[in-house]
């Protein structure tokens, strides 16, 4: 019975998610869609990373930005379309962060948010500095759309925005069903008993430092991937997006949705994404107000939007 | 009385020292703990109990000597690398994943049991899912055995102090050790819970596992354990059968000398 009617839902959401793009004339709105697309991947990749296994990474829009930059130099100096650049762009984001984390993730709580968050900055300072390589910050324009494909019939070129979402919605669905799976395995297992107590999980016989790189470089990877979308939709990209701002940024997004469950990243994501723009009516009071929303959020619902409503049902449904 | 293997033992400390800057911790201990004892190690606070707990499993590297596991030399591996070959230890505190239930605890403990597959994992396959059967069928029987049947639904961190150290143990009951070191299992406790989770180590080491316990209780002690070590200030100053122990005049000493 539960089975059915979560096949029952899902479909609704899916079908509701298809059909969303004809309830809008503006493009604009559109392109909100497919932004929060690509951060709802980064959110649940950092969730992966944060929420589950617990270690604070303060440079995931470093990944963004490796993931970004691997894809428009190889798809501007070899021709390659982003069906191939998209994978050199995942994995030598998590390459990167597989080497990077092996020196890093025995450090743990402040000392590693401080780490990492100076690991984007050098990341940052690479791409504006290596001029040759990356053209600094006057950055990478011409970026091709992804090459056309033939999909049950429909051609699609990737020149309307409305594509791009679908796309987008194709790889948000396939990273929550990757991200479900680590998570409800014996490896999910693992990542949550080392945010427990790191000490009573090596005691057990679990090794800690093998979890924490494979969540640190699925998660990173993850948000190469985002990148690689983001170079090959936005078709120009420059350091000034990948920034430690942009990495507190997706943070915020996933402690807003929930960061210890599957859908509060993506509810944050598309939520502060739309946010500034609804808060654009109110003018000068713009940023004061999204400032309040989050410090609202963070004192009277810590576990964010998903976690606290899922907190509600559980304690809901003991009293009764 | 079972027939020891009195040609090795199963755990051999040899020559352990241990300092923590100018503090010595451990010095010139040696020990042996034999396949099925009860091997009680006592001594005053300080005396450097926990410290060779933390030494024989990884948690710690000594400065000299050697740890010496079924033959092996563990010492200064990985805690988990020595808790995968069956050494697997309790903390002073019980230490927990407070905020997952009881059953979540015991199920992370199974890890030990056997090597992730990772296709297996990400596809949910048959396979998968009869091995996850079979976990929970184990974990009702660890829940049985230490009698937190009722609870196993409740967070670990909404546990009374007996019940959080009754976890404690099934948890290292489900990685499957064949040394059980438990730091301090029934101080606080109740005569009543004392006993009952001291009848669940001789069980224990009925059942085939080998015990070595830290404990400032002396009933539970001197009742239950095979053999006795103690140590103050880092020195082992006596090994024996509880009669000789308490019987000793250095041991007396310790315990009731400034």
């Amino acid at each position: 019975m539960k089975r059915l009617y979560r096949f029952f839902s899902f479909s609704i959401l899916i079908i509701f998610l298809i059909l969303l793009p004809q309830l809008s004339t503006k493009d604009y709105y559109i392109h909100m869609l497919v932004m929060a697309g690509i951060y709802s991947i980064l959110a649940q990749s950092l969730g992966l990373i944060i929420g589950f296994t617990g270690q604070v990474s303060l440079c995931h829009a470093a990944f963004y930005g490796i993931g970004a930059y691997i894809s428009a130099l190889l798809a501007l100096n070899f021709g390659l379309s982003f069906w191939i650049t998209f994978w050199f762009g995942g994995i030598g984001a998590g390459v990167v962060a597989y080497l990077f984390g092996c020196l890093v993730l025995r450090l743990k709580g402040h000392f590693l948010a401080i780490t990492t968050a100076l690991f984007g900055i050098m990341v940052t300072l690479i791409l504006d500095n290596w001029t040759e390589l990356t053209k600094g910050p006057m950055g990478l324009p011409g970026i091709p759309n992804p090459s056309p494909v033939q999909l049950l019939g429909v051609k699609l070129q990737f020149v309307s925005r409305t594509e791009y979402y679908y796309l987008i919605l194709v790889f948000v669905l396939l990273t929550a069903l990757i991200i479900y799976r680590i998570i409800h395995s014996r490896i999910g297992r693992a990542m949550i008993a080392i945010r427990e107590n790191e000490e009573v999980a090596q005691s057990v016989g679990i090794n800690t430092m093998r979890f924490k790189l494979a969540a640190f470089s699925i998660g990173s990877g993850f948000a190469g991937i985002a990148g690689s979308f983001y170079a090959h939709y936005i078709l120009f990209i420059s350091p000034i997006s990948f920034t430690l701002p942009e990495s507190i940024n997706i943070l915020v997004m996933m402690i807003f949705g929930g960061m210890q469950t599957l859908l509060g990243p993506i509810v944050g994501a598309v939520t502060l994404t739309f946010l500034p723009e609804f808060l654009r009516m109110t003018g000068a009071l713009r940023l004061t107000l999204y400032g309040l929303a989050l410090m609202l959020l963070i004192i009277f619902l810590p576990s964010g939007i998903v976690g606290g409503i899922k907190e509600k049902w559980v304690s809901f449904r003991e009293k009764s | 009385m079972k027939n020891r293997q009195r040609d090795m033992a199963l755990l051999e400390l040899e020559n352990v020292n241990k300092k923590f800057g100018g503090l010595i911790a451990l010095s010139e201990f040696e020990l042996k703990v034999q396949q099925g004892e009860i091997l009680g190690l006592i001594g005053p606070n300080g005396s450097g109990k926990t410290t060779t707990f933390n030494v024989i499993t990884g948690f710690l590297k000594p400065d000299g000597g050697k740890v010496i596991f079924e033959g092996k030399d563990i010492t200064g591996l990985q805690p988990h690398g020595i808790a995968k070959m069956g050494v697997i230890r309790t903390f002073q505190l019980a230490n927990l994943f407070f905020e997952l239930t009881v059953l979540d605890n015991i199920l992370i403990g199974f890890h030990n049991l056997s090597k992730i597959k990772i296709f297996d994992e990400l596809l949910n396959s048959r396979s998968r899912r009869k091995r996850e059967e079979e976990l929970l069928a184990k974990a009702v029987e660890i829940l049985r055995l230490t009698e937190l049947d009722s609870h196993k639904d409740k967070l670990a961190k909404n546990l009374s102090a007996g019940w959080r150290k009754t976890l404690a143990i099934a948890v290292a009951l489900a990685a499957n050790p064949k040394l059980l070191l438990l730091d301090e299992p029934v101080c606080t406790l109740s005569p009543a819970r004392v006993a009952s989770i001291m009848n669940l180590v001789m069980r224990l080491r009925d059942s085939g596992v080998t015990v070595m316990l830290i404990e400032h209780n002396m009933r539970a002690i001197m009742d239950y354990c095979d053999r006795i070590a103690v140590l103050n200030f880092g020195k082992k100053i006596a090994d024996g059968s509880p009669e000789q122990v308490k019987q000793n005049r250095e041991v007396i000493d310790a315990y009731l000398g400034a």
